[in-house]
């Protein structure tokens, strides 16, 4: 309790230097101003009346006391204009979800059964053949086969859409009318639509560019680990107490495996949450990834912030959470003890 | 006998007139059975046209519509009389209307853009993409629309009509608005309301809602983007800065001092007057505060535009720049007039009551200007109105740190259309979907007969290129925009589009023998780049020029352009929908001239037009020509060694190194190849360009590089000030001319023409400094007929191209594919109209049609 409690304190911590550092860089870079002409004037005048020509430390501690006073994390002016940040953020969560979720779905029990597959049939052409896979999407960037699924899969067979549904369209091609799928849209309860057949269909494509890295990857390192557990003395020992091969692999071996790999499960669903850039572009997915992007292109200090901030959370919390996995794997493994 | 044979011949008569009436009846009575079958026929033939233009059927029932039609057709033409004709028809009409139908014809436009709207509230919008939404769900009093090819008109919309009341001022008005006597036109403007416009809950647009949304565009609090579209510039309203800075109570208020009717500082002093300088104007330069306008004192330092940043001697004062620039005896003491301020007033607390926007009835409003403005331009801006909506408005004002804002246009839900179509959804980042808003005056006003065909618009958001290529050619978009790689495919599409810009791609050069000497010393590799100081040269690398397969193989889809200016600048746009610049006889005449060509009888060209379009400014055995000259000067001159080689920097992009740009730069490296070939220069000349510069122009006027390549444009609608940039230093961007060495007050030009009048040409030589000045505002024939200023123009045109200081290449264009499912009024464009817009966009196919299309082709289109 005690470490957990001190990581916490450590985490704030970091996510203060990290906010102050943040801010002071962010607004470093100070937006164009107009050439000339009255515009120039509009825009000095907007900057005064929302104190962006104070010193940046008083800006800073005018940022901070709101978001200590009013949980007010400012506001976007360039990509959602007049929104609190906050909502900016959350509002492009459920794509970059939805999508993240169905690739960790595909993504884990196929890579964990190929790596297992590939080790228990170690140095045979499963295993070679699993290998290779594993060479080629762990070596080449997830936009190139991100270009070849839709080319091949939209363009050439015409099996699914190239880019992810908009809401509208799933509302219709569900044939619901234009004015029910308006009202939906309008009313913000969208789930169903998020959650159905035809957005799913649209989802695929970039589901499996995702998923092709995650697999490789967790395959190679199951077999790895499967590999090393399974040539491991115990494994002799409990072969030799008379368990089929099976059953020293279910019971013994995958068991010791997954304590590294559990871990790794889990920072895949943390990333969940992060959206991939690249792969937003190309599927149309109006998802996170391209948001932190714009954000910064566009000098939306707030959003920027607020997204910096509200990743470097989830990243530090999960890694709190990782390192507290491995005692609940293996209760043998106890943090912060000596 | 006699009698009885009369009465036998009375008889006959008798029984021929009997006959010949009994036989029109019989013939009368055929020819309305017939007319009667003819009618319903035609009847139900319209009846079956219309059931085909108005809904779509599968292929089975589109053979069951026209088995229905035949089947009628037999029946009406079977029918025994006039009511067997009518209940034919009648059952014909039952059973084309019986035939199931798919539904309704839907006319699906679908774009895309790059990025999501933020705000398209009128008062603060701010991207292409925001101002891409109200273009659609807004419409100004009036819309340039086309009239025939290459011909415009004003359509009015929101207002029934526009009349400039200026002259019927009455003397409470003058006092009022500050209007002179000398003033006839151009200050008061009535707008009669269209009665019929409603927003798109059914709520009207009156008189009320323009001064509302007025009052809000210009007040102080919200300080709104685009209020200075009405406090500031030509269409300024009447005291539309005071009201805007009623937040600056006080503040001083400055105006040139040519209003005072001084034209120089010293008269200006004398008068008594305080001095000020116009900073932001002058130079291009605003104070940390975004102050433009400085007193003529030692207190302020502003940093010199002109002087590398990293400078430290690059800030001076404002009374610096006066007695160096502006003062009387300066160089540029002729712009004191406009450059020079004084204190016009200062805020002072108004009512709304003296803005120059009010009503006159429920449905007439008065627009007073600040200053005086054409019918023309007043016309122009008014194609975007500022009109918002009162209660959606006040509902998204909130308050961050010190200003009040809205969201008004930011979601469905916060805002209201007014135009032919309104917002079904807006999903950010993803997809906008547009229908047609049926409270919209012109779907009934039967003024719109024919126009907006189409029914829907799907608008997605998409950035990625393959993508993007990949739904058009699946019939998933109805427009791209394409990228020079693209052409190479592309390029010879029936289906393409090229929209010219103004601007002009040139590449400009410093041609200061002192300049280059350095250059050449600091970069110590043997390469010489001096020669560059040679006309000859210069323009050799002009001749050599194959413009033609440059925009072919390395734009995207560039036009070739041997003249400065491009064919989107009007001289007189107002009165002649057609007055072309380049189209000109002058300018045509000018180019031809100038690049050798002949015509007339017994040339190769039977007329100038013909010469014109035949120029291509390229020409291999000139270029060697004019480089073995250069070669020669240059010897003699001892400013090249034979032998050297010629590595020309070129400062080519601000940004990184692109796929384009190195193509460009091998390009060039081959025409200079080829134009060298057989040359004492023969493999010595190359270019090399340079990226990731802040300012390639500044840089190659301040001595920094030797060349550039970039773009030169100017104002579309008044093409006599279009080369001020480029001529005098004072207007051109940061106050310096690109092309280092140029001086326009030492290049002589002789014009002949007929400047008094009196039937004979004179010949009239000055330098092109103040030939320039002479077309531009307050210049000596400012007031000319366009024939003369258009001889000026040419004439200024054709010596900056013999300087060659400077040569075009290309002019810019955006390239675009547009689908087989649509049909633009024109392929050709128009500043005016464009190709016709949404308004006169029709479609080849129905969305079913079109889906039933796309799979015939299976699923992919070619567009090659």
């Amino acid at each position: 309790m005690k470490y957990i409690i001190k990581r916490i304190l450590l985490m704030l911590m970091t996510l203060f230097i990290i906010m102050t550092i943040s801010f002071v860089l962010i607004k470093m870079l100070q937006p164009e101003v107009p050439a000339t002409g009255a515009a120039v004037e509009t825009e000095m005048a907007r900057r005064r009346a929302l104190g962006y020509d104070k010193p940046i430390l008083v800006q800073y501690g005018i940022y901070l006391r709101n978001i200590l006073t009013k949980w007010d994390w400012g506001t976007s002016w360039k990509i959602d204009y007049l929104s609190d940040a906050t909502e900016v953020l959350f509002s492009r969560m459920a794509p970059t979800l939805i999508v993240n979720i169905y690739a960790f779905i595909i993504s884990v029990p196929l890579g964990i059964l190929f790596g297992i597959y590939a080790a228990l049939k170690k140095n045979k052409w499963q295993d070679y053949l699993i290998s290779t896979g594993v060479m080629i999407f762990v070596s080449v960037p997830s936009f190139v086969y991100a270009f070849l699924l839709q080319y091949f899969f939209y363009y050439k067979l015409g099996w699914f859409p190239s880019t992810v549904s908009s809401l509208y369209d799933v509302g219709i091609k569900m044939g619901l009318g234009q004015s029910e799928v308006t009202a939906m849209l309008a009313s913000g309860d969208t789930l169903r639509l998020w959650l159905s057949w035809p957005m799913f269909v649209s989802m695929v494509l970039p589901v499996m560019a995702l998923s092709f890295g995650t697999i490789a990857g967790l395959a190679r390192f199951t077999r790895a680990e499967l590999t090393e557990v399974l040539t491991s003395d115990f494994m002799l020992l409990a072969r030799a107490k008379g368990l089929t091969r099976a059953q020293a692999t279910i019971r013994h071996a995958l068991k010791n495996a997954m304590v590294p790999i559990f871990p790794m499960i889990i920072s895949e669903f943390i990333l969940i949450m992060s959206g991939s850039l690249v792969i937003e572009q190309i599927f149309g997915i109006p998802g996170v990834g391209k948001l932190y992007l714009q954000s910064i292109n566009l000098l939306d200090y707030d959003v920027f912030l607020f997204v910096s901030m509200f990743y470097t959370f989830i990243g530090l919390v999960g890694s709190l959470v990782i390192d507290m996995s491995y005692g609940i794997i293996d209760p043998r493994i106890r943090m912060g003890e000596r | 006998m006699g009698k009885l044979r009369r009465t036998l011949s009375m008889l006959l008569v008798a029984v021929m007139l009997v006959t010949i009436a009994s036989l029109g009846m019989a013939c009368t009575k055929q020819e309305d059975g017939g007319d009667k079958v003819t009618s319903a026929l035609s009847s139900l033939e319209a009846h079956l046209n219309a059931l085909k233009s108005e809904y779509d059927y599968s292929e089975e029932n589109m053979s069951a519509l026209q088995a229905a039609y035949d089947n009628a057709v037999k029946a009406i033409k079977e029918a025994e009389d006039d009511a067997a004709v009518d209940t034919a028809l009648d059952g014909g009409k039952a059973a084309l209307d019986a035939v199931e139908r798919i539904g309704e014809k839907q006319y699906t436009l679908r774009e895309y853009i790059n990025s999501s709207p933020a705000s398209w509230n009128a008062h603060n919008w701010q991207t292409n993409g925001d101002s891409y939404v109200f273009g659609y769900t807004e419409i100004g009093w009036v819309d340039s629309t086309m009239k025939a090819e290459g011909e415009y008109q004003w359509t009015y919309e929101m207002a029934e009509s526009i009349e400039d009341i200026t002259a019927q001022a009455s003397a409470e008005d003058k006092a009022k608005w500050n209007i002179t006597d000398d003033q006839t036109s151009g200050r008061m403007f009535k707008i009669t309301l269209n009665k019929n416009a409603k927003w798109q809950d059914g709520t009207p647009i009156n008189a009320d809602t323009y001064i509302y949304s007025m009052q809000q565009l210009l007040s102080p609090e919200m300080k709104n983007y685009r209020a200075d579209l009405y406090w500031s510039g030509e269409n300024a309203v009447y005291n539309g800065e005071m009201w805007f800075k009623q937040d600056q109570i006080g503040a001083k208020t400055y105006g040139p001092i040519s209003e005072l009717g001084f034209a120089s500082a010293g008269e200006t002093l004398a008068a008594g007057y305080e001095l000020f300088i116009d900073m932001g104007n002058f130079w291009g330069v605003a104070g940390e505060d975004g102050t433009t306008v400085f007193p003529v004192t030692d207190e302020t330092l502003i940093r010199d535009p002109a002087v590398p940043e990293d400078d430290p001697e690059g800030y001076v004062s404002p009374k610096y720049v006066y007695e160096t620039y502006l003062a009387d005896g300066a160089p540029y003491a002729s712009y004191a007039g406009s450059y020079l301020m004084y204190i016009k007033g200062e805020i002072v607390k108004i009512d709304w009551e003296d803005v120059g926007l009010y009503k006159l009835s429920d449905y007439e409003l008065v627009y007073v200007t600040e200053k005086p403005n054409s019918m023309f331009n007043f016309l122009i801006s008014g194609q975007t109105l500022w009109l918002v909506y009162e209660p959606l408005y006040e509902a998204g004002k909130k308050q961050v740190e010190n200003l009040v804002t809205t969201n008004y246009g930011t979601s469905i839900d916060t805002y209201m259309a007014y135009g032919p179509y309104k917002l079904a959804t807006f999903e950010k980042d993803k997809q906008i979907v547009f229908v047609r808003n049926e409270n919209w005056y012109g779907w009934t006003d039967g003024k719109h007969e024919g126009q907006f065909q189409t029914t829907q618009i799907k608008c997605e958001v998409l950035t990625d290129q393959a993508t993007i290529l990949q739904k058009f050619n699946k019939g998933e978009l109805d427009t791209v925009s394409l990228h020079s790689d693209d052409l190479e495919e592309y390029g010879s599409s029936d289906y393409l589009l090229k929209t010219p810009e103004t601007y002009t791609m040139r590449f400009f050069f410093n041609t200061n023998l002192d300049v280059l000497k350095r250059l050449e010393a600091e970069r110590n590799d043997g390469n010489n780049i001096q020669i560059l100081s040679i006309q000859e040269f210069r323009k050799a690398m002009s001749w050599c020029f194959d413009r033609e397969s440059w925009c072919k193989e390395v734009t995207a889809g560039e036009i070739p352009q041997v003249g400065l200016l491009s064919s989107l600048y009007y001289y007189d746009v107002e009165n002649n929908p057609k007055s072309v610049y380049r189209n000109s006889e002058q300018a045509m005449r000018g180019i031809v001239n100038f690049y050798g060509l002949t015509y007339g009888e017994g040339q190769r060209y039977e007329t100038l037009e013909e010469a014109y379009r035949a120029c291509t400014g390229f020409d291999l055995d000139k270029a060697r020509e004019l480089f073995t000259i250069a070669y020669n000067k240059a010897i003699e001159q001892g400013i090249y060694t034979d032998g050297q080689n010629i590595v020309i920097n070129v400062g080519a992009a601000r940004g990184a190194s692109t796929n384009e740009l190195v193509k460009q730069e091998k390009k060039f490296n081959d025409f200079l190849a080829a134009g060298t070939q057989g040359t004492p220069l023969e493999g010595k000349v190359s270019v090399k360009y340079i990226y990731n510069l802040n300012d390639r122009y500044g840089d190659v006027a301040d001595g920094l590089r030797e060349a550039g390549y970039g773009g030169l444009g100017g104002a579309a609608f008044y093409p006599y000030r279009s080369f001020n940039s480029y001529i005098d230093a004072e207007q051109a961007v940061g106050g310096k001319i690109s092309e280092g060495n140029f001086d326009a007050t030492k290049v002589m030009v002789t014009i002949k023409y007929d400047f008094d009048g009196d039937g004979t040409e004179d010949e009239v030589t000055d330098t092109l400094f103040n030939w320039n000045a002479s077309i531009g505002a307050g210049g000596k024939y400012y007031d000319a007929d366009h024939d003369l200023k258009l001889t000026i123009l040419s004439a200024i045109e054709v010596t900056i191209l013999d300087e060659c200081h400077t040569f075009p290449i290309t002019v810019t264009a955006q390239v675009q594919l547009y689908s087989k499912k649509i049909k633009y009024a024109t392929t050709n464009y128009n500043i005016m109209y464009g190709y016709g817009g949404i308004r006169l966009l029709t479609y080849n196919y129905s969305d079913y049609e079109w889906d039933q299309y796309v799979a015939s082709q299976g699923g992919t289109l070619s567009y090659k």
